[in-house]
């Protein structure tokens, strides 16, 4: 069987940074890093590969859609475990971070790979839509399950546990293809090892354009759900009101607003 | 000029430092003063670390020098400390020159495979520091092998190694032509010995496992001469400029260790109703600090890049050990002043480290031989020692 | 109908999911702006014993969607609501950013080509459409997004973020005196697609901490673990739910359920006393709606004072134990 494992490098912004006057963001001043989601979707995928008996050859594929950033991203996949690396780019893709666009453009990706699996991370720590892989599953009609926190192979298909708002737990059971989004903690995902680092650089990987999918730019775009118009700054608020003097006397002013305020 | 990391810089730092997250500052501080890391060592022997330098066909991993000190660089930028290990990653490279095929054979896949250490390298004696060409411990041929007598000083982890390459007289100093000539190098077999080898560890200021070495009517076959005899001293030679960038490397990874953890406190500690940070008593040596470690880690890449490349590399390695020494230094004094009295206080990590880098200004080379190399042999000037 | 709001209410295992009254708000809000009128579509077995609940002011009609599933299956509300799309063709649909829309909203928007974003933290009618605000780059910015070309956006609001609180805003419940109630026939054979076998309740002693009222949350700042004992002590003292923030659950010192911000819970407690918590961005996004904030952190730079309203440059451990024998 064959498991198909989206991944992102995420930006984030380090230290100070400004917007310009059209609330935009000035490139220069992200960071980019893997998707703390995803370390855990792949290690999912790799544990279940490596449950099965030998004889049954799994392969696991991470795709990402990405310039040659995205390259050290996929490379980390395969020294964790990974056997195979998709990356899917078009210059005209520049800019497009949509959930839908991606997962318009992932669906191609698996309508080609035609995967018994599909793990997603849940989210994404840079835009945390939540959407991609949920997006994707409506898009191949496929049985999905968001937010899994547990994963057993159960004959033909799988036991899931996923996590509801509060704390319970709901334990669901479906058949393959199907795609799960994975929440962290999961597992404990693996640490690359120098051999591992080195094998990477010999495993397949490839590079597909939107016409190696048959996709046509316009098409990404226009299942585009939004559009970002600027970019705002948070607000630093109003400020507190300082309670000053020793660790008594803030103590004491702390009783005295937590009874009012819980009272009123 | 591309100023881009080695290949896979990234995915090694990641790796390296989540397994250096293991081994927080409190195992560091509980082995002091004088335990070895030995869990620490067998951890990144594990992940194949240390053979990162040995071929693929010994069953090491190949890497380039420049990739490998990545390695000791994350390391000691963590807050571990590599010098318990460092050597493992390059002593095997006089073997790798020039053993024999059936000493690599024998040898270097079971220290790739962490079965075997190799990591004291005995050239040091307490009448010949720097001038490598006085040494007097002696090999003398017999029938079937050679006898060795004398002592070694500052000869670090042989406590912790099963080899040991050693470097003997195997010429008397009367009767040569060259004052450079007469020395052989050996591997030494430090397993199963008796009185003829003694091992005495040496208290020194940080916990770095050294020793004093004494061989007294020790035997070797002749199979443990590696190379030619009589010219050892240049195989000793050729392996110091990959230390230097090594170290250049550890030196840069304790930099960044020093500015991180002063840089967070100097935003963190408040004084006088501010972070210590916007004095510019404090905030200027950490700059500095910062330039001294950016100059010296270029020219480390630049000695990395003529090694790698097989280009001479001996006054840009020189220099790279030397300008990184003199940045950790900086940046040590610069993170021990800012932290105060909490600089001192063993439980933030400063001062381990503080004394622990201090070492490379003194070692593998004095950074005044760095100056009196650097004043001869790349600027012309008159010997000046 | 076509244009206008339609709020998906949202049914759980234990009723009207509270969240539901904040989306209303919402969308009145947004009919007030010039969105149109404002339908609520509930989708469940149990959907009508929820009518009178949803019935607030200002809410034209009640929309019954009632498959035979008696709980919610994420295929069976995507159908739903494909469905209830299809028919009415709203310009707005309001949902919550919940574990249940997370497993069918995207893919409806997906299929349709909806206008979407999810996690929304402020909507607004404007121009004639809907412009909403969401974070980025983990919080560190607002995005504000517009949907140029989309006759119906479906919109993912977080809950306790969007408009005032619940209880505040949309009143306890309806009236139900002017709502028209509808029903939708749905046709959801074999669209089923996922199998429930069992439901485990939250461990004892795990709490939903987006239900305290009082929350005594906990970061960085208490070091390493080994007082944390101290807190949970202080926090059963004062009669105060413990949470905390992100990296003492990575670290597994506190539980994955008491986690507040971008990928734990988002809350809006009475108070909210943050011992030791410098404020980072995905934290301050979980819990900015607190009605008073009280904050001690050691550094005065912290971010966690320009969302607090109270705050204390202390050693968190002396201010708690100081707590501790005042109230003992």
């Amino acid at each position: 069987m064959k498991i198909l494992v989206p991944v992102k490098q995420v930006a984030s912004i380090d230290g100070d940074f400004t917007l310009d006057g059209a609330g935009e963001l000035d490139p220069r001043a992200l960071h980019w890093q893997a998707n703390e989601w995803d370390a855990f979707s792949l290690e999912a995928a790799l544990q279940l590969a490596e449950s099965s008996s030998a004889g049954e050859g799994f392969e696991v594929v991470v795709v990402t859609v990405a310039d040659e950033h995205g390259e050290e991203g996929l490379r980390a996949c395969l020294a964790m475990g990974a056997d195979r690396a998709l990356r899917v780019w078009d210059p005209a893709l520049a800019g497009v971070d949509d959930p839908l666009a991606i997962a318009a453009v992932l669906a191609a990706v698996a309508r080609r790979e035609d995967p018994g699996l599909i793990l997603c991370g849940v989210q994404s720590s840079d835009s945390a839509n939540a959407a991609t892989g949920v997006a994707l599953a409506g898009l191949l009609e496929l049985p999905r399950v968001a937010v899994v926190t547990a994963i057993e192979q159960d004959g033909g298909g799988l036991t899931v546990q996923r996590e509801l708002d509060g704390g319970a737990v709901e334990v669901l059971r479906l058949s393959l293809p199907a795609l799960l989004t994975i929440q962290t903690g999961i597992n404990e995902p693996r640490r690359a090892n120098l051999r591992a680092i080195k094998l990477a650089r010999s495993k397949p990987s490839a590079t597909l354009a939107l016409s190696d999918l048959d996709l046509d730019v316009s098409d990404v775009r226009e299942v585009a759900g939004a559009r970002t118009v600027r970019l705002l700054e948070r607000g630093r608020g109003e400020g507190a009101s300082m309670i000053e003097g020793p660790a008594e006397a803030i103590a004491g002013r702390i009783v005295e607003l937590v009874t009012r305020e819980l009272r009123a | 000029m591309d100023f881009t990391e080695p290949q896979d810089s990234r995915a090694i730092r990641d790796a390296v430092r989540a397994l250096c997250e293991r081994f927080p500052g409190e195992y560091w501080r509980g082995l002091e003063p004088d335990r070895y890391p030995s869990e620490f060592v067998a951890a990144l022997t594990d992940q194949g670390w240390l053979a990162a330098l040995i071929p693929e066909e010994h069953g090491g991993s190949g890497l380039p020098l420049a990739t490998a000190s990545v390695i000791l660089e994350e390391i000691c930028a963590s807050g571990a400390n590599a010098g318990a290990c460092h050597a493992q990653m390059y002593t095997m490279g006089t073997l790798l020159r020039h053993g024999s095929e059936a000493q690599k054979r024998s040898y270097l896949p079971r220290i790739a495979a962490g079965e075997l250490r190799l990591q004291a390298f005995a050239v040091t004696e307490p009448g010949a520091g720097s001038d490598t060409t006085q040494i007097t411990t002696r090999a003398e041929r017999t029938a079937d092998g050679y006898v060795v007598n004398g002592q070694k000083i500052w000869t670090s982890r042989a406590e912790h190694s099963d080899l040991m390459v050693l470097l003997a007289r195997t010429t008397p100093i009367e009767q040569l032509e060259k004052r450079t000539g007469g020395l052989s190098v050996f591997l030494l077999d430090m397993r199963d010995r008796g009185a003829e080898l003694t091992i005495s560890p040496i208290k020194t200021m940080m916990n770095h496992a050294t020793t004093e070495v004494f061989f007294e009517d020790l035997e070797l076959p002749a199979e443990a001469l590696i190379g030619e005899e009589g010219e050892g001293f240049g195989y000793i030679l050729d392996g110091m400029n990959a230390e230097r960038i090594l170290i250049a490397a550890e030196c840069i990874g304790d930099c960044r260790f020093f500015l991180d953890r002063a840089v967070a406190y100097a935003n963190e500690r408040v004084v006088f109703g501010r972070p210590i940070g916007a004095n510019q008593g404090v905030q200027f040596p950490l700059a500095r600090a910062h330039m001294a470690m950016s100059a010296a880690d270029l020219v480390r890449w630049k000695a990395a890049w003529l090694y790698d490349q097989g280009l001479p590399a001996g006054a840009e390695a020189n220099m790279a050990k030397y300008l990184a020494s003199e940045a950790s230094w900086e940046a040590a004094n610069a993170a021990l002043d800012t932290h105060g009295g909490f600089g001192f206080a063993q439980e933030y990590d400063i001062e381990r480290k503080f004394r622990e880098t201090r070492l490379y200004k003194t070692a593998p080379v004095n950074n005044n031989l760095v100056q009196a190399y650097v004043g001869q042999h790349v600027l012309g000037l008159p010997r000046s020692y | 109908m076509s244009g206008g709001v339609l709020v998906l209410g949202e049914i759980g295992d234990d009723g009207l999911r509270p969240s539901t009254l904040e989306l209303i708000a919402a969308g009145l809000e947004l009919a007030d702006g010039g969105a149109g009128r404002v339908a609520v579509a509930l989708i469940g077995a149990d959907a009508p014993a929820h009518v009178q609940a949803v019935s607030v002011a200002g809410v034209e009609e009640v929309i019954l969607a009632a498959p035979e599933r008696e709980r919610f299956e994420a295929h069976v509300w995507e159908a739903a609501l494909g469905a209830l799309i299809e028919a009415r063709r709203p310009a707005v649909v309001l949902a919550g950013h919940t574990a249940d829309s997370l497993g069918f909203a995207p893919a409806v928007a997906a299929r349709l080509r909806l206008g979407f974003a999810s996690d929304v933290t402020w909507v607004a009618w404007e121009q004639g459409g809907p412009l909403a605000r969401r974070g980025a780059y983990g919080e560190r910015l607002i995005a504000e997004l517009d949907f140029p070309a989309k006759e119906t956006v479906l919109l993912l609001l977080r809950p306790g973020a969007c408009g005032a609180r619940a209880d505040a805003d949309a009143g306890a419940g309806g009236t139900g005196a002017s709502a028209r109630i509808s029903r939708v026939e749905l046709d959801l054979d074999g669209v089923a697609r996922t199998e429930r076998i069992e439901l485990r309740e939250a461990p004892a002693g795990e709490v939903d901490i987006a239900k305290a009222d009082f929350l005594l949350s906990i970061g960085r700042g208490v070091g390493g673990g080994e007082r944390i004992g101290e807190l949970e002590r202080l926090a059963r003292l004062m009669g105060a739910t413990l949470s905390g923030s992100g990296p003492l659950v990575e670290a597994g010192l506190l539980s994955r359920a008491r986690k507040v911000g971008q990928s734990g819970r988002t809350v809006a407690p009475r108070v909210y006393l943050a011992l030791g918590i410098s404020g980072a961005a995905p934290h301050v996004a979980g819990m900015s709606k607190a009605r008073t904030i009280i904050a001690v952190n050691s550094d005065p730079g912290a971010r966690i004072f320009d969302v607090a309203h109270y705050g204390a440059v202390a050693d968190l451990f002396e201010v708690a134990a100081e707590l501790e024998r005042q109230l003992s």
